[in-house]
């Protein structure tokens, strides 16, 4: 082929081609490492008068020149086709996307995570007590010797060994106590057990959160305090607490903490069985027994503990029916999660 | 305690509907379950709690009542006061087993049948009629919580013709027929009435048949006591014999209350069988030694968290029938004999603090110095960990603690921990580990996810002390052991740390492909492939999992790991293809031509098939980079070399 024949045939066959990748390979066939005019520069050498070369170079350069400009003209052109192409296009926005494999995390660790951020912001840090635990922690320390007749207020499973798994969170107390000095700001977010068979509303294991706080002149005002702050961020800005005297053996005074039910605020629905209220929390200051019981002297010091149950504040809040469903690893409900 | 509202409006002027009553109580005394409406009356539900003894009664809670609307106390019998011609009766007891034992002759007795309004009271407060004599007991025990009981003196003269009547323990192995006809076999623990022939009760728990009053009665001894509570409660349980007056010996009861309560009960069996008291004897306290509790302003102040009167402090226990006295420092406040509660200055507070209402507490900010707050790295990675694992597909999971019976066939008994008070079969066992839990899950699941990812953060239980591990399990996808193992690998790589895996023998893991986890030279645990026969049990396909000691993990993660600055100059990338045996190791392989020379940057696994004669072929990526110039092929030509060599060293064999 000649240099004018490849001219002319590179320049049909570039007003010919109708698509980008067409294109390309033209430019490849024409200027590429072994295309033609690479190939018609390759043979200058052999014309034998010096001149001849010379002219040869420049007319081969000039058409290559050529090529080049044809290829980009035609480059812009496809490309504002292709462009006007695209308007002319149609496409669903509205199908699915193309789901990543996701899990799912359990609502009582989000829960957690929440709690636990919640109290953290007021300088409470996060603590752990063994769930196989001694008598003493979770009973005797806590003013509720053997064989006393308010240990009917925990159904305990026992260990063969003598350990009993512990029946609430408030076995961290002792311990906290001892190995610390006040201000204490303790909490705690973990499993209890109790002899229970398992039915919609009930479980032999569950879940419970306690704080644990120490310090010069603490008050039934501060309980207030928390139950107001924690229950607000839980239940939203419209809930109010209220208190009713409770007996736990560790705390005096005692008491329960009730949210003004957030669904029907007050007025008696389904939810709260009428009542307006639900017991959501159990508090108190912590009895002088059990802080000297901790190594800590009730005249200088005083205490409080607040507890709560997540699984049933979880089950108020998102109106999940079942305390098993948290328990027994069906996908159909975690994967809500 | 079911408390029927006509018989609270004996003792105190109420006004209001009994579920405003109720209402109340639940804010200011105690919880109250519910009203129930039987026959026209309204019926109040308490909770009572172990401290509140004093409201096993009708007059108990109309006490509070009384104090709540500063409303007086009415009906209130007078304290029995026995006259001084009364025999004396044959009596022996002791304080150890009983504060005070009092028996009282009722004599010149006439049956007639229970009236009416005492039965229908007896049975809305939830038991039955048995006889007059029974009722009457029955009756004043409701009203005034203190338990009575009732022997027949002609019956008990025939067992002893000289009514000689003692308080003592059991001997072990003495036996009695009690009131539900059965035989009672006692131990040293219990406390027995006795006369000479042998015991006549299980004192404060049931009477001996052989005693029992009945409508031929005409003279009883009417015993009225005040027994060790723990000693009634240890026999009531073991014997499975817990009664509405085994209750009520369990909590606090007062000699006060005891002589006006008799004094009631005398009334009743005149007024209604014609009797009158012909012997009396009590043994032990007559009254409840005075003691005072001392509740200062300061204390008062701390305890709420605002200044309350003294004043005010002292109207509302006086109220509640505390004696006050103004001291230096506060009050001194003697509690009334039925309040064996009350026993320190905060005991007290909790009283004011209720009857002024516990809405009334003020809010109170907690004020503190802030402090250092210690970094908690296993609350950090486990945070961490969850997401990266949701992240990644996997559903968490929170299962039971127990070894169900399910999983305990593949399970050594002698191997885990043992309840002693199981509540089924299925709870009878600690979980050693989280791998059958694991699997249970995924069998749950599997019949509509025939793949699927989980995981637990949670406690197990081996004998050696519980371990909070990090369990995962996936099935029916495939290659499910090098998938696992890619995600175990990349929680490391996030925290910074470099996993080691071993081929080892694991009894529930596949005989070959099972492995142990180290970091370092320390063992986390477990990766591998379920056992076929394993995975067979639980429904499941192919599947893997892993289980890692949390804590440890937890501990040795890193959050910050090492720098390594990125070089300007460009890098040279190559590939190399062979075929490498599953015997070898290609980690181990991996490793060696990592450290082939510095100029190698990178390794990377790029490709990996099984070749159609079964064996494993593999393309390696190595980068070479300098940090100070740009690298020729001619500098990289010995290193390429001896990666070649290495590979054929290793059992590679070069493809192409």
């Amino acid at each position: 082929m000649n240099v004018a024949e490849a001219q002319e045939k590179a320049l049909s066959e570039i007003d010919r081609v109708s698509s980008l990748p067409e294109l390309d390979k033209v430019r490849l066939n024409y200027l590429g490492r072994n295309g033609i005019v690479n190939r018609l520069l390759s043979e200058i050498p052999e014309l034998p008068r010096t001149e001849d070369r010379k002219k040869a170079g420049e007319i081969i350069n000039t058409v290559k020149g050529r090529i080049e400009t044809a290829l980009a003209a035609k480059d812009q052109k496809l490309k504002r086709e292709s462009l006007k192409e695209i308007d002319r296009s149609s496409f669903d926005v509205t199908a699915p996307g193309l789901a990543p494999a996701s899990g799912s995390i359990h609502p009582l660790t989000a829960f957690r995570e929440f709690v636990r951020d919640t109290f953290t912001k007021l300088g409470f840090e996060e603590v752990y007590a063994p769930h196989l635990e001694e008598d003493e922690y979770n009973f005797g320390l806590l003013n509720i010797p053997p064989d006393h007749p308010s240990r009917d207020l925990w159904d305990t499973l026992y260990l063969e060994d003598g350990r009993a798994l512990r029946t609430h969170t408030s076995n961290m107390q002792v311990r906290e106590m001892r190995n610390r000095k006040p201000p204490i700001r303790v909490m705690t977010f973990d499993r209890c057990f109790r002899y229970e068979n398992i039915d919609p509303h009930h479980s032999h294991t569950f879940t419970q959160f306690e704080v644990l706080y120490v310090d010069k002149d603490v008050s039934m005002g501060q309980l207030r305090f928390l139950s107001d702050l924690f229950l607000k961020a839980v239940l939203g800005e419209k809930t109010r607490t209220r208190f009713r005297p409770k007996y736990y053996p560790f705390v005096e005074p005692g008491v329960g903490v009730d949210a003004l039910c957030p669904f029907c605020e007050g007025k008696g629905c389904r939810i709260c069985g009428m009542g307006g209220w639900f017991e959501i929390a159990g508090a108190g200051l912590v009895h002088p027994q059990v802080l000297r019981n901790g190594g800590i002297d009730p005249k200088e010091y005083s205490g409080l503990a607040w507890g709560f149950g997540p699984d049933r504040m979880l089950m108020i809040k998102q109106g999940i029916n079942d305390i098993r469903n948290f328990y027994e690893g069906d996908l159909r409900f975690l994967k809500q999660f | 305690m079911k408390i029927p509202y006509s018989w609270l409006k004996e003792f105190v002027n109420l006004r209001k509907p009994a579920e405003q009553i109720a209402h109340d109580l639940s804010l200011a005394v105690i919880g109250v379950s519910g009203v129930e409406k039987t026959g026209g009356e309204s019926v109040l539900d308490l909770d009572v709690t172990y401290n509140r003894g004093d409201l096993l009664s009708v007059v108990g809670v109309a006490r509070e009542l009384a104090a709540l609307y500063e409303s007086p106390l009415k009906g209130h019998p007078e304290r029995f006061q026995p006259a001084t011609e009364l025999a004396e009766l044959s009596v022996r007891s002791e304080a150890e087993l009983s504060r005070l034992y009092t028996l009282t002759k009722i004599s010149n007795l006439r049956y007639k049948i229970t009236p009416k309004p005492i039965v229908s009271r007896l049975e809305m407060a939830g038991m039955r009629s048995v006889n007059l004599w029974a009722d009457l007991t029955n009756y004043v025990m409701l009203e005034w919580g203190q338990p009575f009981h009732a022997f027949d003196v002609e019956k008990v003269t025939r067992r002893d013709p000289t009514l000689t009547i003692a308080v003592r323990r059991a001997k072990s192995g003495e036996t009695i027929k009690t009131l539900d006809g059965l035989d009672r076999r006692l131990t040293g623990e219990d406390i027995v009435i006795a006369d000479k022939a042998g015991p006549i009760a299980i004192a404060g728990v049931m009477g001996g048949e052989e005693t029992e009053v009945d409508e031929g009665t005409t003279e009883i001894l009417l015993e009225a006591a005040i027994f060790d509570p723990l000693s009634i409660r240890r026999t009531a349980r073991r014997l499975g014999l817990r009664s509405e007056a085994s209750n009520r010996f369990e909590h606090y009861l007062s000699p006060e209350n005891l002589y006006t309560s008799l004094g009631k009960i005398l009334h009743l069996y005149q007024v209604y069988g014609k009797g009158i008291p012909t012997g009396f004897t009590a043994i032990g306290d007559k009254i409840t030694e005075p003691y005072s509790v001392g509740l200062t302003h300061e204390k008062l102040a701390q305890i709420t968290g605002e200044a309350i009167p003294l004043s005010r402090a002292r109207l509302y226990l006086e109220r509640l029938g505390f004696k006050v006295m103004a001291s230096e420092k506060g009050l001194l406040c003697w509690p009334p004999h039925f309040r064996g509660d009350i026993k320190i200055p905060e005991d007290a507070a909790e009283e004011v603090l209720r009857m002024q209402g516990y809405e009334k507490i003020p809010v109170r900010p907690i004020q503190t110095v802030l402090r250092e707050a210690p970094e908690n790295r296993l609350e950090e990675e486990r945070d961490r960990v969850t997401r990266t694992l949701a992240d990644f597909g996997f559903s968490e999971v929170r299962t039971y603690p127990f070894a169900s019976t399910s999983t305990l066939t593949h399970l050594r008994k002698k191997d885990l921990l043992r309840l002693r008070n199981p509540i089924s079969v299925e709870a009878e066992y600690l979980r050693p580990n989280l791998l059958f839990s694991l699997l249970e899950a995924a069998q749950k699941n599997v019949s509509r996810a025939p793949q699927g990812r989980v995981f637990e953060l949670e406690k197990a239980y081996p004998r050696s002390g519980e371990l909070l591990e990090l369990g995962a399990l996936l099935w029916g996808e495939k290659e499910p052991f090098l998938m696992l193992k890619g995600v175990l690998e990349e929680l490391g790589r996030q925290a910074h740390l470099k996993l080691g895996f071993f081929q080892e023998k694991n009894e529930f893991l596949h005989p070959i492909q099972a492995t142990e986890v180290r970091i370092g030279k320390e063992r986390i645990g477990i990766l591998g492939t379920v056992h076929p026969h394993l995975a067979e049990a639980f429904s499941l396909p192919e599947a893997a999992v892993f289980e890692i000691d949390f804590e440890k993990f937890s501990r040795m993660g890193q959050r910050w790991g090492n720098f390594r600055p990125i070089s300007p100059y460009p890098e040279v990338l190559e590939d190399y293809s062979f075929v490498l045996p599953q015997t070898r190791s290609l980690a181990e392989l991996l490793e060696k031509v990592r450290s082939v020379s510095p100029l190698v940057r990178e390794v990377d696994l790029k490709d990996r098939f099984e070749t159609q004669a079964g064996e494993r072929s593999v393309t390696i990526r190595v980068s070479y980079q300098s940090e100070e110039k740009g690298l020729s092929s001619k500098e990289v030509e010995p290193i390429r070399k001896k990666i070649a060599d290495l590979i054929r060293k290793n059992g590679g064999t070069p493809r192409e």
